[in-house]
């Protein structure tokens, strides 16, 4: 046995170390297509004193600390480097408190973010980020990618929420950032550096997450379309009306085939788009931005609007559109999702750039997205036996991210650059900005101990960019 | 008689379906007791990818995996991939069974498991001992004693759980043709099955009667067997394919609109016989095709013809468990739920996770009584909570769990099946054939 798994061993226990081939066969992927590596070993550290521990074992030994919360990223942010520790936290779902005199909640790491949203509810209160894998994502997990979801146009996104954070850093100081303040400049904000760190800063053991109240009400609607550009139209229309929809969501023709196979409801066949909406708030507000929505898309030769009939309809078509992305793969063997970003007023302009690029490279792609906030999901269904065929997908992706930032975007809105588009990042980021991520990661993390070569290259690469 | 039955193939393909996005993980029982990657459907998944590959053998590990998944296919409801799991869990189980050595108990529990249900009159003849073990009172003596508790392994839980016997197996209470009341528009077969026949004979009965009050001239086929998915679901083949075999000569289908099944775990089987042996012999290929087309859940059919009224008002607050194998292999909740609000005067209360596994899984409560016990509490918490005073369900397997869950925690909660309180609210007359 090597001496890292039994010095693994005395810090946690055996039972708490993972090295059967089967532990680490299943530990060596996570929601991205392709990419797998399996570790040296899994620990399930107890509490942040072992995390610490853990930490100092990492950096004497040289031996990279990869974390991971339930393994849904998109990006491989918790595929294991090789020769890596996993760290998991599996039993750290405790909701520690719910501050309902200053709508805060301090959760353990692992807490599910599903289980924080119908906890807070209960209480009238409301947590905003709901990811498509919210029923098993964790909110460290959630912290570390600064995950989105489908109701980012009105709420924002994780930052938005993460208020404080108790985190080990790569060095094993354990240090809290942030308190229930909503103002406080006390130094540099830390919380916010650390949010959407992807794992490569620090280790996140308890989030204080902000809280609100939850909408009194709202109102889903389904709209469909038999020309794209009539929905994107809607899109533009709803928002220079100064409507904030708590939900826009978009759904090209492919995409629709694929969820109405799995979910059923009842989705005529033949449509070019589909835009599933949903207003919240003040009863009277919801009533009258629902009206008005119903209006602007029959306007734009919307074929039918329909309205949830009630709570477990407009559920039954979130979670149906939660689905779109894994749906998809019904189709092909595999699924390569992207999530290229424009500002919204681009939305239209990008779907239109994505379908010349599938055709130009013969490739078949699902689009869909948060139309609301510009965060398109195109994904190419394709097969990754296919060499050729992979090739090629390589270049139409790498078209997309650029037309992505010509419209003023970016590669990624919320899935992360992990090691998935680390090449991209590099290419379309200026030598200074680079420069500057290396040093604060080296700053932190001074032996790159902890999941390294996520995101960047840790040592400074002297190849020219723009390759 | 016996047609050779091959291995399940996987291909690439059904492999490559999964794009491990972890929505099953929140859904399967096993990992929600380990919260550990490899007791979950994307991690089975993964490690039978890597045996199918070569890159893995099967180790202990590997078989202990396969085996402690329950089977309840959650997951595949949840998949919005479409991942077939039960076909590739299965062709994992087959690959154990034939790579490792059997022990010597396990190798008796095949053979009981090949004896007892290849062969009915023995089920019977056995049965018979049983029921008049439970109706004398030694049953009673032996359990009150305690000498079950000084024998090895769980033998006192196995006696507890061991189903209440019928007087008469439903095969034999049964004319083999019942005629419609009224006008007859339908033709069709009735299951008897094996566990069912001898200790759920009413609930055939019942369901036959049922059948027959809306229409139908109900057959029950003699020399039917067990439809071989205790078999089938432990990776058994040869044996499952035997007693299709049977049933198939025993059903002329092509006289029937319907193969009606009551339990759920024999509808799901007898539907997927066309799947199981489509890499069989032609001829057997055909007729599983031809069988699987005719097979209809009770629920299922009853909720697509026009049914009569029920008029008897049944005071009862009811909850509904779904059965894994209604609910996720034959996608029917709406179904008995429909049947249930027919009933006058009967309150139908929702069941907290209705579709979570109850942990009868087959043979799985003998085979793994320390996840199958933890299951069951869950479930029986969570009818606690309904406050009702019956719980429907569909499944002997699950009758059989949830009532001993029940009486264990001393709750008066009874397990009638769906049909049971259908055929109460008719106002049962004995009917005489």
């Amino acid at each position: 046995m090597s001496a890292i798994i039994k010095a693994l061993q005395e810090i946690t226990g055996n039972d708490r170390v993972l090295t059967s081939p089967e532990d680490l066969i299943t530990l060596g992927y996570d929601g991205t297509p392709v990419l797998e590596n399996a570790p040296l070993a899994g620990v399930i550290p107890a509490d942040a004193e072992q995390v610490s521990r853990i930490m100092h074992l990492a950096n004497d030994s040289g031996t990279p600390v990869v974390p991971r919360g339930s393994g849904t990223g998109l990006s491989g942010g918790s595929v294991p480097v090789p020769g890596s520790i996993v760290m998991l936290f599996p039993r750290w779902n405790r909701i520690i408190e719910i501050d309902e005199a200053n709508l805060t909640a301090k959760v353990q790491a692992g807490v599910i973010t599903a289980d924080l949203h119908a906890a807070v509810e209960q209480r009238g209160l409301f947590y905003p980020p709901d990811p498509g894998s919210m029923k098993i994502c964790t909110i460290g997990g959630n912290v570390a990618e600064n995950s989105g979801g489908l109701r980012g146009l009105k709420y924002g996104v994780t930052a938005n929420y993460t208020m404080g954070l108790q985190v080990v850093l790569p060095t094993g100081e354990i240090i809290e950032t942030g308190n229930k303040c909503v103002k406080d400049v006390a130094g540099l904000r830390l919380t916010d550096l650390f949010t959407g760190s992807e794992g490569i800063l620090g280790i996140f053991t308890e989030v204080l997450v902000r809280l609100i109240p939850r909408p009194a009400a709202s109102k889903t609607m389904l709209a469909t379309f038999d020309r794209i550009e009539d929905a994107a139209e809607s899109v533009s229309e709803i928002i220079a009306k100064k409507i904030i929809p708590c939900t826009l969501e978009f759904l090209d023709s492919t995409t629709i085939e694929c969820v109405e196979a799995y979910a059923r409801i009842g989705l005529p066949s033949g449509l070019a788009a589909l835009l599933l909406i949903e207003v919240d708030g003040h009863p009277a507000v919801v009533a009258e931005e629902a009206e008005q929505i119903v209006a602007i898309c029959k306007q734009h030769r919307a074929l039918e609007v329909t309205l949830a009939a009630d709570a477990a309809e407009a559920e039954r078509l979130k979670t149906a559109r939660r689905a779109a992305l894994s749906a998809l793969a019904r189709l092909k063997p595999t699924t390569i999702l992207e999530d290229a970003t424009v500002p919204r007023s681009e939305v239209a302009t990008m779907v239109t750039r994505i379908r010349e690029i599938a055709r130009k490279y013969d490739l078949t792609f699902g689009n869909f997205g948060h139309a609301g906030d510009g965060n398109l999901h195109p994904t190419c269904l394709t097969d990754e036996r296919d060499a050729e065929e992979m090739h090629r997908v390589e270049l139409a992706f790498e078209e997309i991210f650029r037309a992505a930032l010509d419209l003023g975007g970016t590669i990624t809105g919320e899935h992360g650059i992990g090691l998935a588009k680390k090449q991209f990042l590099r290419t379309s980021t200026p030598d200074a900005k680079m420069e500057l991520l290396q040093k604060i990661k080296a700053s932190f993390d001074p032996n790159n101990i902890l999941n390294p070569g996520k995101i960047i290259d840790s040592h400074p690469r002297c190849e020219t960019l723009h390759t | 008689m016996t047609q050779k039955t091959t291995t399940p193939a996987i291909s690439d393909e059904q492999l490559l379906q999964c794009m491990h996005c972890g929505m099953c993980l929140p859904t399967c029982p096993t990992y929600s007791l380990t919260l550990r990657e490899r007791s979950s459907p994307r991690g089975r998944i993964r490690l039978i990818k890597k045996f199918s590959g070569g890159e893995l053998g099967i180790s202990e590990t590997f078989v202990e995996e396969m085996n402690f998944c329950l089977n309840c296919r959650a997951c595949e409801t949840a998949c919005p991939a479409g991942v077939d799991y039960h076909h590739l869990l299965e062709f994992a189980r087959v690959a154990v069974r034939s790579n490792t050595k059997r022990s010597v108990l396990q190798k008796l529990g095949k053979a009981l498991l090949d004896k007892l249900f290849t062969r009915p009159y023995i089920l019977k003849k056995l049965a018979r001992v049983l029921y008049f073990y439970q109706k004398s009172g030694l049953e009673r003596l032996v359990l009150a004693s305690g000498v079950l508790r000084l024998m090895p392994g769980n033998l006192d839980r196995t006696a507890r759980l061991s189903p209440r016997i019928s007087p008469r197996p439903a095969s034999e209470i049964l004319p083999e043709k019942i005629p419609a009341k009224g006008e007859k528009k339908y033709t069709v077969a009735l299951l008897t099955g094996c566990v069912q026949d001898v200790s759920f004979a009413e609930v055939t009965r019942h369901a036959a009667e049922v059948l027959a009050w809306n229409g139908c001239e109900v057959h029950v086929p003699r020399g039917q067997v067990c439809c071989g998915s205790l078999h089938g679901h432990i990776g058994d083949l040869e044996t499952a394919g035997a007693l299709f075999s049977r049933n198939a000569a025993a059903f002329d289908v092509s006289r029937f609109d319907a193969i009606i099944v009551t339990a759920a775990g024999c509808g799901s089987f007898m539907k997927e016989y066309r799947d199981t042996f489509a890499a069989a012999g032609e001829n057997m290929r055909q007729q599983a095709e031809a069988f699987s087309a005719k097979v209809r859940d009770i629920h299922e059919f009853l909720a697509e013809i026009p049914l009569k009224k029920p008029q008897r008002h049944l005071p009862l607050t009811v909850t509904y468990h779904d059965a894994c194998h209604l609910a996720h292999a034959q996608k029917i909740t709406r179904q008995p739920r429909q049947l249930l609000e027919m009933i006058p005067g009967l309150t139908l209360v929702p069941l907290p996770e209705s579709t979570w596994c109850c942990g009868s899984a087959g043979t799985y409560n003998l085979t793994h009584p320390e996840p199958a016990f933890a299951l069951l509490e869950r479930k029986v918490s969570n009818i606690a909570s309904t406050c009702a005073t019956v719980v429907a369900s569909a499944n002997p397997g699950c009758s059989i769990q949830i009532a001993y869950g029940l009486k264990e925690k001393g709750m008066q909660t009874e397990v009638v099946h769906p049909i049971s309180l259908l055929w109460q609210a008719y106002g049962p007359g004995e009917e005489k054939w």
